[in-house]
């Protein structure tokens, strides 16, 4: 239970102990001095004060004897008030004395002194009579002599038994006194020995433990420590390329901010475009539409064209069959002809003329031959033309048929280019926005990396500070160890 | 069409006046000097036929044909209430025959018999220097034929006594034909 107190709560017990021990050796140490004290007040209160009592008796005595002697000697009163006076002393001293001693001898002896004081008294008052009386000085004092000086003689004795014994008793006291002491002082050197005792015993467990615990815990913290001073190195290695890094991001923030800026003029250029393509593209398909009502007109014009054409193939094929009579009747007229020169040659001279002429009519025959040749080859040419021309607008027809689908397909093109042109528009007008909302949160990443860029600076410097506390710590932990354990060579 | 039209009008003017300058101008009496002769062609061969052997040229005449008849005769016909035995020209000349025959010359010297070709080209009036008689190692011993020569193209002369002498005696006909 006590292996799982902390330093403190030991410290806190030792202290205690120590303070309990301490407190102990205060206590006895007052009750010693206490009963010291007492003891010795009992001597200066009670013993030196009775034995100064006993002599203030004596002198009382004394100084009633030396004011009776001047009344004898002298006959003056004052002298008899300075005896009552002093006998007053005398009997408060003896009331006092008997107030303050404790044992029946000084009682007794007290007794006697009053006894005798008494005595001492009555024959001295006897006396003091003899003088008032007017006896001679011889005669008091002969009868001082012989009355008073026996009294005090008693009287003197008694006190200086009394004084004696005071004396006695006072020694006794302060013996004990003394005695009294010298067991407070045995006894607080016993209780102060075992106060160090305990006291060097609760040392070297707590050193033992301070030094079993501590240089564990030292320990831990000089490998705590070495960590925190790798990690803080690292960390401040960390942090210098962190602030490289962050140097590096803010110059391409700087540039993703300037893309940014650009992108969003390009985008609104881009959005300019498109409107105006839309606008291109409305127009084209209006004239897609008007183009596609001039082809359908096309178409129409090409079909009356065909009919046209087809018209004048069979008016062609009409010639061709009257141009077939006329050829028919041109070599009829042609054998005709022939004949007629056949027959001038069988008449001989007489046919000559006749030859002539249908010689002349052969060649208007051959002529008509020739010519309607020509004209069927015209006429050839014309049908192969009108066949050609109506083949070419079946095909052109066709080709406005297809052109017309074409244009069909280029109306919904431009439609839905329109269309798409309208939703490029919004796209890049969204995109304006949102580039713009991406260049503000590119600048606001700019400041936030800026901001970081200082926490990176001031990381670094607190890695080097960590370092630096580290390294202290390091040896702030081996002076620990030292002081811990000298032996310590960490 | 302009010029096309202009030329069939200049055409049309020329021929009226070559036509009226014909009855303007003075008879031509140098027939001795030129001779008249058909052009005609039997297959692909041009041939020439003398007008003054012919007595009458037709078109598209019906011929009738005869059941049993001779390779060479293709039938009769009617002409001004008379019969004429026509023959194939391609066959009498040694050809194969067979062909279309649309025209049909009748002989002076036989008025019923005619000769079929199949096309008539025209009459040329070519001078009578023109026409040569040819004499060659190739033709029948004792034989020889006329060629005349006629802008750029020869023709052989078709002498029709010559084939109506030889219908008359079919081994001549064969004959000549062996000549080509």
């Amino acid at each position: 239970m006590i292996r799982s107190w902390t330093f403190g709560r030991k410290i806190a017990a030792s202290f205690f102990v120590m303070v309990l021990l301490t407190v102990l050796v205060g206590v006895v140490s007052v009750i010693a001095l206490e009963s010291v004290v007492s003891s010795k007040d009992r001597v200066i209160d009670v013993n030196s004060r009775l034995l100064v009592e006993a002599q203030s008796l004596d002198t009382s005595v004394w100084q009633k004897s030396a004011a009776a002697r001047g009344y004898l000697l002298t006959g003056d009163q004052s002298y008899t008030t300075q005896m009552t006076t002093a006998l007053r002393a005398f009997t408060t001293e003896l009331t006092t004395a008997e107030g303050s001693v404790h044992t029946a001898a000084e009682r007794q002896q007290l007794a006697t002194i009053g006894r005798d004081d008494s005595a001492h008294q009555q024959a001295l008052l006897a006396v003091i009579a003899m003088r008032q009386s007017g006896q001679s000085v011889s005669v008091v004092g002969r009868a001082w002599t012989s009355q008073v000086s026996p009294k005090s003689i008693i009287l003197d004795s008694a006190i200086a038994a009394f004084v004696s014994t005071e004396q006695k008793l006072l020694a006794n006291a302060r013996q004990a006194s003394t005695n009294t002491a010298s067991v407070a002082v045995a006894l607080i050197i016993a209780i102060a020995v075992v106060a160090i005792v305990v006291a060097v015993w609760l040392s070297l467990l707590l050193t033992r433990t301070l030094r079993r615990q501590i240089g564990a815990a030292i320990g831990e913290v000089q490998s705590s420590s070495a960590e925190l001073q790798a990690t803080a190195s690292q960390q401040a290695t960390g942090a210098k390329e962190q602030a490289t890094a962050v140097s590096e991001i803010t110059t391409t923030i700087s540039e993703l901010l300037a893309t940014s800026r650009q992108i969003a003029e390009s985008a609104q250029r881009v959005a300019q475009v498109a409107e105006q393509t839309a606008g291109a593209g409305r127009t084209g398909e209006n004239t897609i539409m008007k183009a596609q009502e001039s082809i359908t007109d096309i178409r129409r014009q090409v079909d009356i064209i065909v009919d046209h054409m087809l018209e004048l193939g069979a008016k062609s094929q009409q010639i061709g069959a009257v141009l077939d009579i006329v050829t028919e009747l041109a070599e009829q007229t042609n054998i005709l002809a022939i004949n007629s020169t056949i027959e001038a040659a069988g008449a001989g001279d007489a046919g000559k003329r006749f030859a002539v002429v249908a010689d002349e009519i052969r060649k208007l025959a051959d002529r008509v031959a020739d010519s309607t040749k020509e004209i069927r080859g015209l006429i050839d040419v014309v049908r192969g033309a009108v066949n050609t021309t109506v083949m070419a607008m079946e095909i052109g027809s066709k080709a406005v048929d297809s052109g017309n689908e074409q244009f069909a397909y280029v109306a919904n093109a431009f439609g839905e280019i329109a269309s798409l042109v309208g939703t490029t528009t919004e796209a890049a007008r969204e995109i304006e926005l949102s580039t713009k909302q991406q260049t503000t949160a590119v600048e606001q990443v700019n400041v936030a990396i800026s901001n970081v860029a200082q926490s990176t600076k001031e990381a670094e410097a607190s890695s080097s500070q960590t370092l630096q506390t580290a390294s202290q710590l390091t040896g702030l932990s081996q002076d620990l160890a030292r002081l811990v354990d000298s032996q310590a060579e960490r | 069409m302009t010029s096309m039209s202009g030329s069939s009008i200049d055409g049309a003017a020329a021929m009226r006046h070559a036509f009226d300058a014909s009855f303007a101008e003075a008879p031509d009496l140098t027939s001795d000097v030129f001779e008249n002769l058909l052009a005609i062609r039997v297959g692909l061969n041009p041939y020439a036929l003398r007008i003054e052997e012919v007595s009458g040229l037709y078109v598209d005449t019906l011929v009738v044909s005869l059941p049993g008849a001779p390779p060479a005769l293709l039938g009769i016909a009617g002409f001004r209430s008379a019969i004429v035995a026509v023959y194939d020209l391609g066959v009498l000349l040694g050809g194969r025959g067979g062909e279309t025959c649309r025209w049909l010359a009748l002989a002076a010297s036989e008025s019923t018999i005619g000769f079929a070709f199949n096309e008539f080209e025209g009459l040329l009036r070519v001078p009578v220097d023109s026409i040569a008689v040819e004499t060659g190692t190739h033709l029948t011993s004792g034989t020889s034929r006329q060629i005349v020569n006629f802008d750029a193209a020869t023709r052989s002369i078709v002498r029709l006594a010559d084939l109506v002498e030889a219908i008359k005696t079919p081994a001549t006909v064969v004959r000549r034909s062996d000549d080509r």
